[in-house]
């Protein structure tokens, strides 16, 4: 089958269900913890599916893409079948920037993953394509450019967008602290 | 620009997003957010001071807007100062692709030096490992460049490959091969220690690495378990040459190197180094994994206490190999990692001294040829490696993942210098395809050995069409060169693998010798394209055909539908495909071991042992993977020697640790034991490993439920049922467990949906153990009657043997010898299993009947020499029951007294416990019997629908009443005599009871 390109709807349950395995797998693992990597979760994804199917190496950001969105889904569908505990009184307020980073070098609790989601949702309702740049890159782990290029849009909007999300989100956060 | 002039949210209509979200304009609230946005960015552009002023101004009158302006700038402020990277912190995130080459995946270690991630490279297009160095100094990156350099110098098979160097935003990384597998470190965590056999091929590779290195002239000095890779082949690859110096600066050494490891010539300053110092570390590392802790030495530095005084079963010439290497002088240490194999097991060459000690020559003995096969073609390999990278990112992409099997060349010029040259050439040529990957010839080699064909043999064009139809390849390619005067010709076929038919065909005359090899690739050029065009009309296979040793195709095709859906344990079904395959190919291992599983696990434990034993005796002609199933199947289902078969079961982990199979094995072989913990342990393991592997979650079940952990077993079950597990096993361990919840509504349900299913008359076995658990004898004897005659009726003998037997045990316990005795006879006709002969032999012994007692012992002890439950706890049970029939409670207790490491044990039922409180009351020793008692009440999971549970109960009452706890007699009785409430009346225990409990008042 040359040059298929699967559509977002195949793609979809794929990626999804293959996340949900692997979450699945780390989250029993990590009991105590209870932390997840979601950029290297999607990545990896992305990788398995690679490996089991032929998924192309040119549909990759179109693939991550989606898997950001899977991994935002995870997240949901996680949040609502766990009794969620509310970050309470004595929890610090959560940054933004703690939880980049330690998106980049490890787990991220999934607490706050879950509360990130929330406010990117509500991002979402008032600045859909700020949402899907800070989706992209923190879930999918995308680099300016290829938001850019995967968006349609100029690299400075993307930039734009990203530098005012993050104080956006920043606000947002620390409210929910409170 | 004024605060209403930016056109707020006009990039709505134009920006499209992923079809997955859709984009509202909304008004008010995206207008005064978008226009927040503007000044918010216009703002961030100018200097901070002016800020302030510039907000102000835009704004004018809106408040709104200007607070909304004002709080982002403030957010914005609140990360000017974090967004550094903290220090230790990798800069790096998943996704982002550094020094231009390598994208970074997800990080898989911390080292000391710093992380280590999988990543990308996108030059190679391969995934390696790449380290970073988390201190950047002038020194340390002098010290990595010169690791890498010397690194790069070694090319063995043990030792980890690296590749290149560079450096990203400051830090300095390398990249290596990347291995999928786990340290020493941690496999000696995980499993405790190694069997020796295991250790001794990991030395001889280490020995062979180390080798590599040291004629390279480098040491490695910092040789530790965390620094050696184990693979999912357990082969093992030495890493981490982050310390090793050349040997000529060896003399300026600095402290370096993990205390534990280091020689005591390491620990002083100026000492001469040598290639004793790393033997040194090599026998800390192989005593550490043969005794699971380190070599521990008293001050006065006498050597540490023999590995063979702290573990059983090990080699001598390893352990006098080990010891040896751990002196402390230098000079009583092998001389070199040489010097060392040779003293290994395995390691003389058995023709006198110095020859075969060479590097290359110990490897290729030791380990799989086609492993060794490997390390020699590293160019090859590599290029693969490339290639099936290639595949994915390639222009044409036509079906990505095409393996093709190549052929040795037919060579007919008369000159042997085209025989193997040809072949390299065009396997070379040919990976330089995108959408092509020949298949290693290593692994073509692998897949004769499973054909029982030598590995050297010539792959003729049949013999490739063969491994291509195995290993699941669309097409073999097959090619000629033969001589016309001068000039040479040269013909390459590609052929479709499941028809035959001829799919691409070239053919090129070259002028001359020198000519060949252009000629070749030119002609392979054309064929590629042909090639590619073809395969990408072949549709995919159906089903890839399993990996098992036999020279027929078509018996490989019988077995590939016995394990159908991809199931590892074959069911009933199964059953005509493995005969059909063993008739095709009557020395098929692995069908016979099949045969077996799939008749130990359906009750029909008496033919499994015909198929275990032809596997056994095949074992030698088959792949090692393959070996440990056999041998697991004969231990286990034949010799029923579980001691052998927890062993064995122990070392298929370590060499296998990967493998989901072994794990569980590993599992039913604690369980067994009754060592519930570690059969958790090893169950969780062999689900970590393969999630779809369904059996390893009802064994989980089982272990978790022993431990009385009835809502994490439940859990283990319904992961069970989300993987389509609807065997028996499960079904019956469902129904316990909610026997134990009284949830009488899963009882039926798993009664129900077990009835009916060919293998499963047992379910009425189950139903009768609870009604007799309740003291309703007659009903379980009814029950246990249907369950006889279905069993009958569906020719599972073996079942009706057991619930026969079962019922007689039930009337024995109660003391209706009358019943119990005429029942034996019936059940012994339809089966002399020894599960059946053993309750049998219990029965009479309950009832006294001594001459019947002798004759089925002296059967079983004939017959199942080798069975460890059989000979070390049932015949020793059988005879304690007696003896207390005949009033000798002393020899009783004695006799059970070795048993005791087994009264946990699942086959136990209780009993050994039970007969020992018995025994104690009679000896009138209230306190012993008490504790006796007890053990049974405080483990009911092992047995949840027990008998003797209830009747436990009655035992601690009377255990306590004669220790003159009344207190605790009186709520024992009152709770068995609850227990028996809706019992049949006139039951001898319950009438004794009533009487005890009213002189009690």
């Amino acid at each position: 089958m040359p040059d298929h390109h699967p559509t977002p709807e195949e793609l979809f349950p794929t990626i999804y269900g293959e996340l949900r395995r692997l979450a699945a797998g780390y989250l029993q693992r990590e009991r105590r913890n209870h932390t997840l990597q979601p950029t290297a979760l999607v990545h990896e994804a992305w990788l398995r599916l690679q490996n089991q199917r032929s998924v192309e190496w040119q549909g990759r950001t179109h693939c991550l893409a989606i898997g950001a969105q899977a991994m935002r889904r995870l997240l949901v569908d996680h949040g609502r079948h766990q009794k969620r505990e509310k970050r309470g009184g004595g929890a610090a307020p959560l940054s933004l920037d703690t939880l980049f980073d330690a998106a980049k070098t490890g787990g991220v609790p999934v607490e706050d993953l879950l509360t990130l989601e929330e406010a990117l949702s509500r991002l979402e309702e008032i600045d859909a394509r700020a949402a899907q740049v800070v989706i992209l890159r923190f879930f999918a782990g995308m680099s300016s450019p290829e938001v850019s290029a995967h968006l349609g849009v100029s690299l400075r909007t993307v930039e734009g967008d990203w530098t005012h999300a993050r104080a956006w989100l920043r606000r947002e956060l620390a409210g929910t602290a409170e | 620009m004024g605060p209403n002039a930016s056109g707020a949210g006009t990039d709505c209509g134009k920006y499209e997003a992923g079809s997955t979200s859709t984009i509202r304009c909304r008004l008010p609230m995206s207008s005064l957010h978008q226009r927040a946005k503007d000044l918010f960015l216009e703002a961030l552009a100018r200097p901070a001071e002016d800020r302030a002023t510039f907000v102000a101004d835009s704004c004018g009158e809106d408040v709104a807007l200007r607070h909304e302006v004002e709080s982002l700038l403030s957010f914005h402020a609140e990360d000017s100062g974090k967004t550094e990277p903290e220090p230790g912190d990798p800069p790096f995130a998943p996704g982002e692709v550094i020094a231009g080459r390598y994208r970074m995946i997800a990080r898989i270690g911390r080292g000391g030096m710093g992380d280590v991630w999988r990543a990308d490279d996108l030059v190679l297009k391969t995934s390696v490992a790449l380290k970073l160095i988390a201190s950047s100094s002038p020194s340390a990156r002098a010290r990595i460049l010169n690791e890498v350099r010397l690194a790069r110098q070694i090319t063995h098979a043990a030792v980890c490959r690296v590749f290149d160097v560079g450096e990203a935003a400051g830090i300095v990384f390398y990249t290596m091969e990347l291995i999928r597998g786990e340290d020493l470190a941690a496999l000696v965590r995980r499993i405790g220690r190694l069997p020796s056999e295991k250790v001794a091929d990991i030395a001889l590779q280490l020995c062979g690495g180390l080798s590599a290195a040291h004629a390279q002239g480098v040491l490695h000095r910092d040789l530790k378990p965390a620094n050696v890779l184990i693979d999912d082949r357990g082969l093992v690859r030495i890493t981490d040459f982050g310390i090793a110096i050349p040997r000529t600066d060896a003399e300026q050494h600095l402290h370096t190197g993990t205390p534990r490891y280091m020689a005591p010539e390491q620990r002083v300053k100026g000492a001469a180094l040598s290639e004793r110092t790393d033997v040194y570390a090599l026998g800390v590392l192989l005593y550490e994994l043969l005794v699971g802790r380190f070599p521990e030495r008293t001050a006065d530095g006498t050597p540490p206490p023999k590995p063979s005084t702290l573990v059983p079963n090990v080699n001598p010439r390893l352990e006098r190999a080990i010891m040896q290497a751990l002196s402390l002088d230098p000079q009583q240490r092998p001389a070199s990692a040489m010097d060392m194999a040779a003293l290994l097991p395995g390691g003389d060459t058995g023709t006198g001294t110095g020859r075969g000690t060479s590097a290359a020559g110990l490897y290729r003995r030791r380990v799989p040829w086609w492993l060794a096969g490997a390390a020699l073609a590293a160019v090859v390999v590599i290029l693969a490696v490339a290639s099936s990278f290639l595949l994915r990112s390639g222009a044409r992409a036509l079906t990505g993942q095409d393996v093709i099997v190549v052929a040795d060349f037919a060579n007919s010029t008369g000159e042997p210098v085209f025989d193997g040259a040809l072949k390299v050439a065009l396997a070379v040529a040919l990976e330089q395809s995108p959408f092509l990957k020949v298949f290693p010839d290593e692994r073509a080699r692998d897949t004769l050995l499973l054909m029982r064909r030598s590995p050297d043999e010539r792959i003729t064009p049949a013999l490739a069409r063969e491994i291509a139809r195995r290993e699941q390849s669309k097409a073999f390619l097959t090619g000629s060169i033969a001589s016309l005067g001068s000039t040479y010709v040269l013909t390459l076929e590609a052929l479709n693998a499941e028809t035959g038919d001829v799919m691409a065909r070239e053919q090129t005359e070259a002028a001359g010798k020198e000519q060949v090899l252009t000629a070749l690739g030119q002609a392979t050029s054309s064929l590629r394209q042909k090639l590619g065009e073809s395969l990408a009309s072949i549709k995919e296979f159906d089903a890839p055909l399993p990996r098992a040793t036999t020279p027929s195709l078509e018996a490989l095709h019988a077995y590939a539908l016995a394990l159908s859906d991809g199931r590892e344990v074959p069911r009933l079904e199964a059953v005509p495909h493995l005969e059909r395959a063993i008739e095709l190919d009557p020395t098929f291992a692995m069908a016979h071991a099949q045969l077996s599983s799939v008749y130990a696990n359906t009750g029909q434990s008496a033919l499994a042992p015909r198929y275990s034993r032809t596997a056994f005796q095949l074992r030698d002609r088959v792949s090692q993977r393959e070996r440990f199933y056999i041998s697991w199947r004969y231990y286990r289902d034949a010799a029923q020697n579980w001691e052998e078969a927890l062993e064995l079961a122990r070392a298929w982990t370590v060499a296998y640790p990967r493998e989901a199979f072994a794990f569980n094995s590993l599992g039913a072989a604690f369980l067994r034991f009754g060592q519930f913990e570690q059969s958790v342990t090893a169950f969780k393991e062999a689900i970590r490993l393969d999630p779809k592997f369904s059996p390893a979650y009802s064994n989980l079940a089982a272990a978790l439920m022993a431990i009385d952990k009835y809502a994490d077993a439940r859990s283990a079950l319904r992961e069970a049922e989300a993987h389509e597990l609807d065997f028996i096993g499960a079904r019956r361990l469902s129904y316990l467990l909610a026997f134990l919840e009284v949830d009488t509504a899963t009882m039926e349900r798993d009664f129900d949906a077990s009835i009916g299913v060919r293998e499963t008359n047992a379910a009425f076995g189950w139903q009768a153990h609870t009604s007799a658990f309740a003291g309703r004898i007659k009903a379980a004897h009814e029950q246990f009657r249907r369950g006889v005659q279905m069993s009958l009726q569906g020719n599972f003998l073996e079942v009706a043997a057991q619930l026969t037997m079962e019922d007689a045990e039930t009337h024995a316990i109660i003391g209706e010898c009358r019943e119990a005795k005429a029942e034996v006879p019936a059940g012994l006709d339809m089966s002399r299993d020894n599960s059946t002969l053993e309750r049998a032999s219990r029965i009479f012994a309950l009832c006294g009947t001594g001459g019947e007692v002798a004759a089925l012992t002296g059967e079983l002890a004939k017959r199942f020499p080798d069975a460890t439950f059989t000979t070390q706890l049932s015949l020793p049970v059988t005879a304690a029951a007696l003896a207390l029939h005949r009033s000798d409670a002393r020899r009783a207790i004695e006799l059970l007294e070795p048993v005791r490491k087994y009264d946990h044990a699942p086959s136990a039922e209780f009993w050994p416990s039970y007969l020992r409180g018995q025994a104690y009351l009679q000896v009138k020793d209230g306190r012993a019997a008490m504790a006796e008692f007890q053990r049974i009440v405080d483990h009911r999971g092992e047995v949840p629908a027990s008998m003797l549970y209830p009747l436990a109960q009655l035992g601690v009452a009377r255990a306590s009443a004669l220790a003159g706890e009344t207190e605790t007699a009186r709520a024992a009785y009152e709770r068995f005599l609850m227990a028996w409430d809706g019992a049949d009346a006139n039951l001898e225990p319950l009438t004794e009871a009533r009487l005890e409990y009213s002189r009690l008042q």
